[in-house]
């Protein structure tokens, strides 16, 4: 007897991949911080538009999948004593994360279009 | 003031991030963790948030075949602790079993972690310990330099350099252990410490009674003769009197103003418990050597440990890379010479060649324990199997039912690890009281006052949490993969032993060979450590231990001038010889077989200076050659004139007459040791000897007269009863100075402690050995009781049909043995590759002595005959009418 299962990462084509929702939040996030952006002013701008706590788990395991999409590039600054002489790692939204962020408003806009949800 | 996140948090963390991803994650955790309403739950909360899918994943899609996490995986993980509970409460006998072997084998490997842990892992007892490093040198190039201590440690000049130009430190300290006479009615011995004025603030432990240093009292040499005393000291000797502060004590007969009582439990950042702490300017008064050498203004001498406190937010690589450059900058004055720092967190064992060499023993003995868990856990995987044999019919019923394989053998698992977390419980439990019980048992003698603390921490917690999972995961995944492969149909018509047999006694039979291989390696490393040991008990130093008293004066410290000190010799002298006979009374400055020695170079007559010979010497008087009756084989002795006016003249031995002149009379040559003027000339020519260490012969060793005024010197005498002879010493050194300290042995006891090491290793390891052989034996002997119970119907037949007794047993030994010979053949060569390893614990005995390996081999040989006859006897008795119905 043998087990047939799949990886779906290797299944899906990034580029024509959906965004899914909290990765639109993340890269959103990343668009209005410009400079800045790494982790904790990243969760604090999430935080407080969304109102949702996020934890760094899962930021980090989103930041890493967008990077690995190529979505999202990342650069590592010089070591701060704040942080016990660790980096910060900054992230910053590629073009290719802006279409993708079009993309996604497209869909929704066109699945909104002509909808009345009080109606329905 | 910075906020302090939980360490372990972040060990974790960095333990199961990839290394880009702890840096930034941790980084972020930290910075946010500075707003005070974080707490530290929430810390751990985020911690774990990263858990997922870095780390659970993986392990578990290498633990359950299936490759995904189930939802719900907390439920059936409960379900199956639970059902593991049932199972094993059902069989008690089965259960106490094998958690007792697992118990002992990690009992053993916790044990020796904890002592390892204490000395090298733990940081040192002091406040806020993680952020406190030790920093040492190693110096390599063109190096020439004097050492008090170790070569690592630092000068004065030095250490004030790296105190004014690094970045990195918020506090840099330094100390170094000394030995000083303590004089009350008596003298006595006491350990301490010299430190640098701010000493007790860098530590971040201030005196609970009193006062520290200031730096006023560093500033100038012999600024101040104050003392600071440890808890322990203060309550020993001044019954906790709290009016202790102002008066004072004598250290090495010089008087020392009592300023504080350091707090209790605090007896410094190295490895010996110090009593008392002095400023470092005192040095002059606390370390005698040579004549009143003074330490402070030398730039090129190591004798400094250095302390400090990194500032916030400064990684210890940071730090490192700032020293180094002043390290480098000091290099300038020292062409031809590069310095390495060695910047670690501060433990009691940070001295790096001291480190690298405990901590290479500590993992050999820890690779040996770790074997011997090994084969517990492959006879506790082929108690598993057996039993799992007996489940098939449970197992296949409920795989027919639908239970997904990868479920059933997360059950299994879930099986096997509660059993080895409940022995890995016990095992601490029982390591514990075994260090405690074993440090009460030693002799006191044996155990200094250290700093040492057995107590558990995370390190050891992890580490046992850690062998416990390994363990249960080894001895359970065999079995728990074997007993789910099942041939349905057959499982369920109960003929399932049939089917699977070829399949289930490859897997036991080579179990079995496994625990014999690695069986032989841990009795082979037992049997060269035993037969190291007798080999050092019969090896013969080459003079004659028994009988002989050593005393040790050092009356440099207690104060005398040289011509006090040549008065108190002659007493001394004198007044022993007219008790113990003219003969039998001599000096020697270092007493052999103490493991230390005087070096120095050598050099020839006749010779150019750079073939001078780092040599080993001794400073004697004539009477010393007699008491060791060490006997002169060519020349003579030096006449007691000779010893007196201290005359240029030296004897040396056989091998280092061989050695410096080839072919030649060494009587009448010329010698000159380094620092010397006048060439000494070379009078006898004395038998070899093993003078500084059982070990090994010294090579190149010469006995020159020892001077008159010379305070530092053993005085050596030969007596039928050492016992009485140190009495009648003690009477004598109280007639001529009661408060005078002084230090009696005896050469036999030198020597009891050369064999010390090597003695405590062969206990262990045949203590270990036993137990392993024992393992192994009852494992082979489950093997083939099983093997003999699942064959008894084929037996049967064999015997119907007329197969003679003696063929049936043949036949079962035959297979039974197999796979212990295969086992044994390969155990022979991982053990010639693994006692290498010991070669330098090994006196007189070749790592590969090849009556160890035969003896060895020949007795697992046996032992698991022994082992197999019972169940093969067995076989033998069987009934065939009875076996033939046998199901």
């Amino acid at each position: 007897m043998g087990y047939y299962f799949y990886n779906a990462e290797v299944m899906t084509d990034s580029t024509r991949d959906v965004l899914g929702g909290f990765e639109q939040i993340v890269l959103l996030a990343l668009l209005r911080l410009g400079e800045g952006a790494y982790g904790v002013p990243i969760r604090h701008e999430i935080e407080q538009r969304t109102g949702r706590a996020v934890t760094i788990g899962a930021l980090y395991s989103t930041l890493d999948r967008l990077e690995a999409k190529g979505l999202v590039s990342s650069t590592f600054s010089d070591p701060k004593p704040e942080r016990g002489g660790r980096s910060r790692r900054y992230f910053r939204c590629e073009a290719s994360g802006v279409r993708a962020l079009e993309r996604a408003r497209d869909m929704l806009a066109s699945m909104w279009d002509g909808l009345n949800i009080k109606e329905a | 003031m910075e906020r302090r996140p939980p360490q372990l948090a972040l060990f974790l963390m960095r333990f199961w991030l990839a290394s880009a991803t702890y840096e930034a994650v941790a980084g972020d955790l930290c910075e946010e963790y500075q707003d005070p309403e974080r707490t530290s739950a929430w810390f751990w909360r985020q911690t774990f948030s990263t858990v997922k899918p870095n780390w659970v994943g993986p392990v578990w899609n290498a633990v359950a075949p299936m490759g995904h996490v189930p939802a719900g995986m907390f439920s059936t993980v409960r379900q199956d602790v639970s059902y593991a509970l049932r199972t094993l409460r059902r069989s008690p006998a089965f259960t106490a079993v094998v958690v007792a072997a697992i118990a002992l084998g990690i009992g053993v490997n916790t044990a020796i972690f904890t002592v390892l842990n204490s000395v090298a892992f733990r940081p040192v007892p002091v406040g806020d310990a993680g952020r406190v490093v030790s920093i040492y040198q190693v110096l390599a190039g063109n190096v020439s330099r004097s050492v008090f201590g170790e070569e690592s440690f630092f000068s004065l000049p030095e250490l004030r350099r790296y105190q004014r130009e690094n970045q990195v430190l918020s506090g840099l300290t330094s100390y170094t252990e000394v030995s000083a006479t303590f004089t009350e009615q008596t003298g006595q011995m006491v350990k301490g410490q010299i430190v640098d004025c701010n000493y007790f603030p860098v530590l971040d432990r201030p005196p609970a009674l009193g006062r520290g240093f200031m730096e006023s009292e560093c500033a100038a040499e012999h600024g101040a003769p104050v003392v600071v005393l440890s808890d322990s000291f203060w309550r020993t000797h001044f019954g906790g009197d709290r009016s202790v502060l102002g008066r004072d004590v004598l250290l090495n007969r010089v008087a020392f103003t009592v300023i504080g009582v350091a707090p209790p439990g605090f007896a410094g950042a190295g490895l010996d418990a110090s009593e008392f702490w002095a400023p470092l300017t005192m040095q002059r008064d606390l370390v005698r050597v040579g004549d009143g050498a003074n330490f402070l203004p030398d730039d090129n001498l190591s004798w400094l440990v250095l302390l400090g406190r990194l500032r916030p937010g400064v990684a210890i690589d940071q730090a490192n890379a700032n020293l180094s450059v002043i390290a480098a900058e000091i290099d300038r004055f020292h062409p031809g010479r590069t310095t390495k720092l060695s910047v670690g967190t501060a433990t009691l064992l940070g001295e790096p060649e001291a480190r690298r060499q405990v901590l290479s023993a500590s993992y050999l003995i820890l690779a040996g324990v770790s074997l011997v868990l090994l084969i517990a856990c492959a006879n506790v995987a082929n108690l598993l199997l057996a039993r799992a044999a007996f489940r098939q019919r449970e197992i296949a019923l409920r795989l027919s039912v639908g239970a997904n394989r990868s479920r059933l053998v997360r059950q299994l698992l879930t099986e096997s690890l509660t059993l080895s977390v409940a022995g890995g419980l016990l095992g601490t439990a029982l390591a514990w009281l075994g260090l405690e019980a074993t440090l009460k048992a030693l002799p006191p003698e044996l155990v200094p006052r250290t700093t040492l603390s057995l107590q558990p921490d995370w390190r050891m917690l992890l580490y046992t949490v850690g062998l416990s999972v390994a363990a249960g995961l080894v001895f359970g995944i065999v079995p728990a993969l074997q007993s789910t492969r099942l041939d349905l149909t057959s499982g369920l018509r109960d003929e399932f032993r049939l089917a699977g047999r070829r399949s289930w006694a490859l897997v036991r039979n080579v179990l079995v060979a496994a625990q014999v291989a690695t069986c032989l390696v841990v009795l082979i490393a037992a049997g060269l450590l035993a037969r190291g040991l007798s080999a050092a008990q019969h090896v013969d130093p080459g003079f004659q231990t028994r009988g002989v008293l050593a005393a040790k004066f050092d009356l440099r410290r207690d104060g005398y001038s040289s011509a006090e000190s040549s008065l108190f010799k002659s007493q001394l002298l004198a007044r022993t010889q007219s008790s113990a006979g003219d003969e039998n009374v001599g000096f020697a400055f270092i007493p052999p077989l103490t493991g230390g020695g005087w070096s120095n170079m050598v050099f020839r007559e006749g010779l150019p200076n750079d073939t001078g010979v780092a040599s080993m010497l001794n400073s004697v008087s004539p009477q010393f050659f007699g008491i060791l009756n060490l006997p002169i084989v060519r020349g003579r002795n030096m006449t007691e004139t000779e010893y007196r006016t201290a005359a240029n003249v030296a004897l040396v031995t056989e091998s280092t007459g061989r050695a410096f002149w080839p072919g030649q009379d060494p009587v009448g040559k010329r010698i000159k040791l380094g620092g010397d003027k006048a060439f000494s000339e070379v009078i006898g020519v004395v038998h070899d000897g093993r003078f500084t260490s059982l070990d090994h012969l010294d090579s190149t060793f010469a006995f020159v007269p020892q001077k008159a005024d010379d305070p530092s010197f053993s005085l050596l005498i030969k007596t039928p009863d050492t016992a009485a002879t140190a009495r009648a010493l003690h009477a004598v050194v109280a007639g001529l100075d009661p408060k005078l300290f002084y230090e009696v042995t005896t050469l036999d006891k030198n020597r009891d402690k050369q064999e010390m090491p090597s003695r405590l290793l062969s206990i262990l390891s045949v203590g270990l050995g036993a137990f392993s052989i024992l393992l192994a034996c009852s494992g082979i002997y489950g093997v083939v009781n099983y093997a003999v119970n699942h064959r008894i119907r084929e037996i049967g037949i064999r015997m119907t049909l007329g197969a003679r007794r003696g063929k049936v047993l043949r036949l079962m030994l035959k297979q039974s043995l197999l796979p212990v010979f295969a086992g044994a053949v390969v155990g022979l060569a991982l053990a010639a590759a693994a006692t290498r390893l010991l070669s330098k614990l090994l006196f007189g005995v070749s790592p590969f002595d090849a009556w160890t390996f035969a003896a060895v081999f020949l007795l697992i040989v046996v032992a698991a005959l022994m082992a197999t006859l019972g169940p093969a006897a067995r076989a033998t008795r069987i009934d065939p009418s009875a076996a033939l119905r046998y199901e």
